[in-house]
């Protein structure tokens, strides 16, 4: 399934590249992050682990990126959310005159499990929470870099 | 070309190898047959494969029988380019990482190896006391030139 979620932020790209790149900030950042650590970076291929505060409990994701400066990071999970098969997508920063549009796009598969029901329903349960964390992340950098901005 | 900027070192190869380009990248990509394949690579443990994106440990023979086990991730587009780094290079090594390139040459394909690496200076120097940047670049060269010449035996038999 594929999902997205885009929002503004009144920063040039370089700078809004800057602070979604750099993966240890987002501790920083997210209020939901609880550690971030770097295993491997050469400035277009990273892999690191993010341990971040769920409902359901603490969670340990390890993910690779390819940053392509400063338009896009690409993104997979080896070892993605418990109950997800498949978790990758993409961050854009698109110019804009007068800041940035950073989208974010997701395409995720979920482990099959028939106790838990229907897959479908499964699919949108899952899709609706991870637009709402996606939504509220970006929210977080927005108002993180335009800060960084004016000061 | 934006990705590779910030390494220090490079080197590519070529070759053409005599079969179509879908079976040459199809080769390359399935990881699983690899030890049929390929002499020097006795086992290939699939940590993660979803046709684009793969992470794998690989045990490889090198030269005087040592077995020494790699880890490599890739990101593979379907027909012409498969990109790969190491997340643990070898020691003297502080970052590793390259792409494959498969070309359509009419009856064959021109399957190239780019390699871009950043020494770790200690570990080089110890490894390598005298011409440490040439003894690096050598190794990596000798390497994909084996790869390339072996898998061009391995199809075109």
């Amino acid at each position: 399934m594929n999902i997205a979620q885009s929002i503004f932020i009144a920063a040039d790209i370089e700078t809004t590249y800057a602070a979604f790149a750099d993966i240890v900030r987002w501790k920083q950042i997210l209020p939901d992050v609880l550690d971030v650590k770097l295993l491997y970076d050469d400035g277009y291929n990273q892999e690191f682990t993010m341990t971040v505060e769920r409902p359901q409990g603490v969670e340990t994701v390890r993910g690779v990126r390819y940053c392509t400066y400063p338009f896009r990071l690409e993104l997979f999970q080896p070892e993605p959310p418990p109950g997800v098969a498949r978790m990758a997508g993409v961050w854009e920063f698109t110019n804009t005159d007068d800041g940035t549009v950073v989208e974010a796009s997701r395409q995720f598969t979920l482990r099959d499990n028939p106790d838990l029901g229907r897959l479908e329903s499964r699919d949108l349960t899952f899709a609706e929470k991870l637009r709402g964390y996606l939504a509220t992340n970006l929210e977080h950098f927005k108002r993180s870099i335009e800060t960084d901005a004016v000061h | 070309m934006t990705e590779y900027t910030t390494f220090a070192k490079t080197l590519s190869e070529e070759l053409v190898i005599d079969r179509p380009v879908d079976v040459v990248y199809g080769a390359l990509h399935k990881l699983a047959d690899w030890p049929k394949h390929l002499p020097h690579v006795p086992a290939v443990d699939i940590l993660y494969d979803d046709g684009t994106y793969q992470e794998f440990r690989m045990e490889v023979i090198s030269e005087g029988g040592k077995r020494i086990r790699v880890r490599s991730i890739r990101k593979c587009n379907g027909g012409d380019r498969i990109e790969f780094f190491q997340p643990q290079p070898p020691v003297f090594l502080r970052h590793h990482a390259g792409f494959w390139t498969f070309k359509d040459q009419g009856q064959g394909t021109l399957v190239g190896t780019r390699h871009y690496w950043t020494v770790e200076e200690t570990a080089a120097s110890e490894q390598f006391p005298t011409n440490t940047g040439e003894h690096v670049k050598g190794l990596l060269a000798e390497h994909a030139r084996f790869a390339l010449s072996t898998w061009k035996k391995v199809l075109e038999a």
